[in-house]
């Protein structure tokens, strides 16, 4: 009797602690999707992320043919375009010689001489009425899109993997083909299994005094992924490792038996079916990287701009994310960001799932 | 005819040969590359982070003692005003760690043993891709569900006037360490052979007697690899930890609702605009924070080593 109400409060509590453990994931994510769903729309997907205010010339104007309606930006009331009618003028719009098409969302904050704070949509109306020939306008496209943050993210994975990928490869092949078991091999899997051990914030320093100040690359795309290919190397090389050592030996001893040298057995028939645990690793990577933000704070710097070139600052989805929330402390922001780097999580880890669910050497184990 | 085949065979080995050894020098070099990144990773901070100590330092020298046994922090451009003290920082990060493995460890090993030894086989899936993601969350994210939603929970009935905590940050630190320790738990419980359960039920213990008693305990080693990974995972945390940690320049916490200045949080917070004295000093706190990291990377590779002989 004694031993079964041990056993039910042992239960309890075992249950317990799943449940407790299962609904902090559900906390933080209905915690993060409720207050940043919200922000969440075309405009956010696909702004630029820092507000930007430019004077526009319109030419041959016969009417603006917008719709406008009132919004509150930077304490004012000012009118916001709410949509443009194919053929309008504001399609023509120029800004500092450049083409600069007026859209939905588009903040109107001056019509030639005359300020829009206040402005009711019945004046802009009798105002529109009047306008003709050359005008210009002062307009603010509103930021807080994160276009920008999503492709750097997307060039520092590309990137990076660029860089760590070959190593880890050839490093994987070395170490299931080739290593003799000696203190360097021992080495090798020590420093490996430490890389994985570092934290970001190590990493970091690391990048910022070799790459940012020795080789003198600065805050750029570069020095973040050079310092990211670091941190990914021990998790491509062992998930390529256990792909290589996962082809059966008789596939092996089937290609030598054709004539074909070690090397061509390793290109034609190793790598080819360790494809699918290679895939994975990079799969890992890319979730890693996505989830990065101390190593490519102090490395790849905070400019929400798409670099023109790799040797220029470049913030990630994760890295602005962390800045909002500390400068600014804007939770729903952060949170709405926050949504957009889970989904991707979500959409690795699946393929993670479904690519090993399906991988054809599992069958050998 | 003999002679053909050798011919043959030699022509083909010729022509594989002139590269070959190239392309394995290459897979030989990349093999290293870890050896060299942890190298170069070691060298470059320590001896960056030593050169605030050495009295030959262009930028100034400030006494070691000083800034392993200080309690302020107060950078100043002026190095006779300037406090680099970090004492009070170690202490808040191992309160912290320590803090989080007092409250991961049980929930982790629990939750193991249940989804490992009890558990069906799709509750354990769903479960374990739950576990999966919130592995997957970015630390920043753990930050800021901290920053709007504990920290103002711990507002409510803190005597102190933030939110900011030594609690707060040991309750974020055990939700993201929990992923790494069950994983590595459930791993250990899974592997103990199965005589051990088929002997404790032959004994006549029931299902969940065996599994606390028998299988759990048999899982120790493997446990404890999970849990010195989580105090690694713990006390390298920064982008969550900086957010509700306060960040105070000086003092020892005295109680869970006051706030702390982690190690981490020190190097994130200045290091983008730090120069001279100062940004040494974060390099220096960047060494301490290795030391550590080392220290638990060695016992974890000799814990390792002794599972092996088992």
């Amino acid at each position: 009797m004694k031993a079964k109400t041990q056993d039910k409060v042992f239960k309890g509590i075992m249950l317990f602690c799943t449940v407790l453990v299962l609904s902090l994931l559900f906390l933080i994510l209905g915690f993060v999707l409720i207050k940043g769903i919200g922000l969440i729309d075309m405009h956010f997907l696909t702004g630029d992320f820092d507000a930007k205010t430019v004077y526009v010339d319109l030419q041959n104007v016969d009417g603006l043919n917008i719709e406008v309606a009132p919004i509150e930006y930077d304490t004012k009331d000012y009118l916001k375009i709410t949509s443009v009618e194919s053929g309008s003028s504001v399609l023509t719009g120029i800004s500092n010689g450049e083409s600069f098409p007026l859209k939905k969302g588009d903040i109107l904050r001056r019509i030639e001489d005359k300020n829009t704070v206040g402005m009711t949509v019945d004046e802009f109306n009798s105002l529109d009425s009047q306008l003709s020939g050359s005008i210009r306008l002062k307009v603010t496209r509103p930021g807080e899109g994160i276009f920008p943050l999503i492709i750097n993210t997307l060039s520092i994975i590309g990137l990076s993997l660029l860089i760590a990928l070959p190593v880890s490869l050839f490093s994987a092949i070395y170490l299931a083909e080739y290593a003799k078991k000696g203190k360097l091999l021992d080495l090798i899997r020590f420093t490996t299994s430490a890389l994985s051990g570092i934290p970001s914030i190590v990493f970091g320093l690391f990048g910022m005094l070799a790459f940012v100040t020795t080789l003198k690359l600065g805050f750029s795309m570069l020095s973040g992924a050079l310092t990211l290919s670091i941190v990914l190397l021990p998790t491509l090389i062992s998930q390529s490792e256990e792909a290589v050592r996962r082809v059966p030996l008789t596939f092996r001893e089937g290609s030598f038996a054709l004539g074909a040298t070690k090397l061509q057995t390793i290109f034609k028939v190793i790598l080819p079916n360790a494809l699918s645990g290679i895939v994975v690793g990079v799969l890992l990577s890319v979730g890693r990287i996505v989830a990065e933000s101390a190593a490519l704070v102090l490395t790849a710097g905070t400019v929400a701009l798409i670099p023109n070139t790799v040797f220029e600052s470049a913030s990630t989805l994760t890295v602005k994310a962390y800045t909002v929330a500390k400068e600014t402390g804007d939770i729903a922001l952060a949170c709405a960001m926050g949504i957009v780097t889970i989904v991707l999580i979500i959409v690795v880890n699946s393929a993670v799932g479904i690519i090993r669910k399906f991988d054809k050497m599992s069958k050998f184990k | 005819m003999l002679a053909y085949f050798c011919n043959f065979k030699d022509l083909n080995m010729r022509k594989t040969k002139k590269y070959e050894p190239l392309v394995e020098l290459i897979f030989r070099i990349s093999s290293v590359m870890t050896i060299v990144a942890v190298g170069f990773i070691v060298l470059f901070i320590i001896s960056k982070g030593v050169q605030p100590f050495l009295s030959s330092n262009k930028e100034g020298t400030y006494s070691f003692v000083k800034f392993i046994s200080g309690l302020e922090w107060r950078p100043n451009d002026d190095i006779n005003k300037a406090q680099y003290g970090i004492l009070y920082m170690i202490v808040g990060s191992l309160f912290a760690t320590g803090g989080a493995i007092i409250l991961g460890v049980p929930i982790s090993i629990f939750a193991a043993g249940y989804l490992s030894e009890l558990a069906n086989e799709k509750v354990k899936k769903i479960a374990k891709a739950g576990i999966m993601l919130l592995a997957g969350i970015p630390s920043v994210i753990y930050g800021v569900f901290g920053l709007g939603f504990i920290v103002p929970k711990i507002k409510e009935i803190s005597p102190m006037p933030q939110g900011q905590s030594l609690l707060a940050v040991i309750i974020v630190l055990t939700m993201m360490i929990l992923p790494t320790m069950i994983v590595i738990a459930e791993n250990a419980i899974a592997s103990v052979p199965s005589a051990y359960r088929n002997a404790s039920y032959a004994l006549g213990a029931s299902k969940v007697y065996t599994t606390i008693h028998v299988i759990i305990p048999a899982a120790r080693r493997g446990i404890l690899v999970g849990v010195i990974l989580g105090v690694g995972r713990a006390i390298g945390e920064a982008m969550a930890v900086v957010l509700i940690a306060g960040n105070v320049s000086g003092g020892i916490p005295t109680s869970l609702f006051e706030p702390i200045r982690p190690l981490t949080a020190n190097v994130v917070l200045e290091m983008s605009y730090a120069t001279g004295l100062h940004s040494e000093m974060l390099f220096a706190t960047g060494s301490i924070l290795m030391l550590f990291i080392i220290g638990i990377n060695l016992v974890l590779s000799r814990i390792i080593k002794r599972m092996g002989k088992y």
